[in-house]
């Protein structure tokens, strides 16, 4: 027989210990159903604080005028690039322009330095086109001359190329010419 | 006793009501949380896109300043569409100082240059002249016209009658007296419009 000690021995009547076993079942739910409730109460404290907090920001934002800020500052760099544009385009011109351009004075000083002897120059005439030329026509004392001067107008820089008729050959002295030298546009320095 | 445990059922239930209400709320809650933090950031972006433009802006701004002064230094070489009397008159002016006979022949104005974006454009304007005068005289003119501070192209030319005297003669400074004739096309640009910036 095993000894009860007084603290265990239960004396009270059966009705009285069924209702408190379902007194500390239901206060135990009630214990863990606190738990739950105080769980739930801080997730919509947490999600009501956040909706108000960000509602708040938005509000200091003027959430609503943020659009037509962007569209108007879109609508003022894309005038700004088109006028950019605009400009560069029209410096982009002016500098093809500026290549375009022929300093015909310094050619002909080098055409005159070139000039052999006793040669003339009744007439010259030039033209700046898609294929720019310049004509040389007069009198040189000999074929000789004039083959030496062919030579010499080849060897310029600028000239791309040089055209005479063969008519040029016909005459031994006091032969008549025509030169049309082409113009190296790829030569031609920016002024 | 009886009255306290139908008291505590009555608080269990009360408390489980709630948390079923709670839990209810919670799908309104953070679907409401979602939908204000979607639009905090589509905010954000839009402020983020905004200084992205605005930085862009300055620098585009910065670009057009340098643009215009360069545009405005350039107004000189290549001046409006006012500059016809102006660029006649250097061309009269030109032959006074070297003492040659200028005639203006004609003046026309050809089709607008510009490039594909471009509004304004360059109107080549071409003069043509007729200069009388000895072969130095001449040359020289013709040299400048070349060096005017306006942009100029010389589309073309014709020096007649140089037949008379050798080259050298008039390479080796002798005196040269006869009258010659030098035909000038030359073309000014002309900006189409002056830009406002």
């Amino acid at each position: 027989m095993s000894a009860h000690r007084p603290r265990d021995i239960n004396l009270l009547p059966v009705g009285r210990r069924r209702l408190l076993r379902r007194q500390a079942t239901i206060h135990r739910f009630e214990k863990a159903f606190r738990y739950i409730l105080m769980g739930f109460l801080l997730l919509t404290i947490l999600a009501s604080g956040g909706a108000l907090l960000l509602r708040f920001l938005l509000a200091v934002r003027s959430d609503s005028q943020s659009d037509t800020i962007l569209l108007e500052r879109v609508d003022e760099y894309r005038m700004i690039r088109n006028q950019v544009n605009d400009y560069n385009d029209l410096l982009g011109l002016m500098d093809a322009v500026g290549k375009k351009s022929i300093v015909w004075s310094d050619y002909l000083q080098e055409v005159f330095d070139l000039m052999p002897p006793g040669t003339s120059i009744a007439d010259i005439s030039a033209r700046n086109d898609a294929v720019s030329h310049l004509v040389i026509s007069g009198q040189v004392v000999s074929r000789s001359a004039l083959i030496v001067l062919e030579e010499r107008f080849r060897g310029l820089d600028w000239v791309a190329d040089v055209q005479f008729p063969p008519s040029n050959l016909l005459q031994r002295t006091e032969a008549p010419y025509t030169f049309t030298l082409v113009i190296n546009h790829s030569e031609i320095p920016n002024p | 006793m009886k009255y306290t445990l139908a008291r505590q059922l009555k608080r269990l239930t009360l408390i489980l009501v709630v948390i079923i209400v709670l839990f209810l709320a919670q799908f309104w809650l953070w679907n409401f949380v979602r939908s204000a933090a979607f639009l905090w950031q589509d905010s954000r972006t839009e402020q983020q896109q905004i200084h992205i433009i605005e930085d862009r802006t300055a620098e585009m701004k910065e670009s057009l300043d340098l643009l215009q002064g360069a545009i405005e230094q350039l107004a000189i070489v290549f001046p409006d569409k006012t500059g016809i009397p102006q660029a006649v008159e250097r061309l009269e002016r030109l032959g006074d100082n070297l003492g040659v006979s200028v005639r203006i022949q004609s003046i026309d104005q050809k089709e607008v240059l510009r490039s594909k974006r471009t509004q304004p454009g360059l109107i080549p304007v071409t003069i043509t002249l007729v200069v009388v005068a000895s072969v130095e005289s001449v040359l020289q003119y013709l040299d400048a016209i070349e060096h005017v501070s306006e942009q100029v192209v010389v589309t073309g030319f014709h020096l007649k009658s140089l037949s008379i005297a050798p080259i050298q003669n008039f390479l080796s400074g002798q005196p040269q007296e006869e009258q010659k004739s030098l035909l000038i096309n030359v073309t000014f640009y002309l900006q189409e419009e002056q830009f406002n910036g």
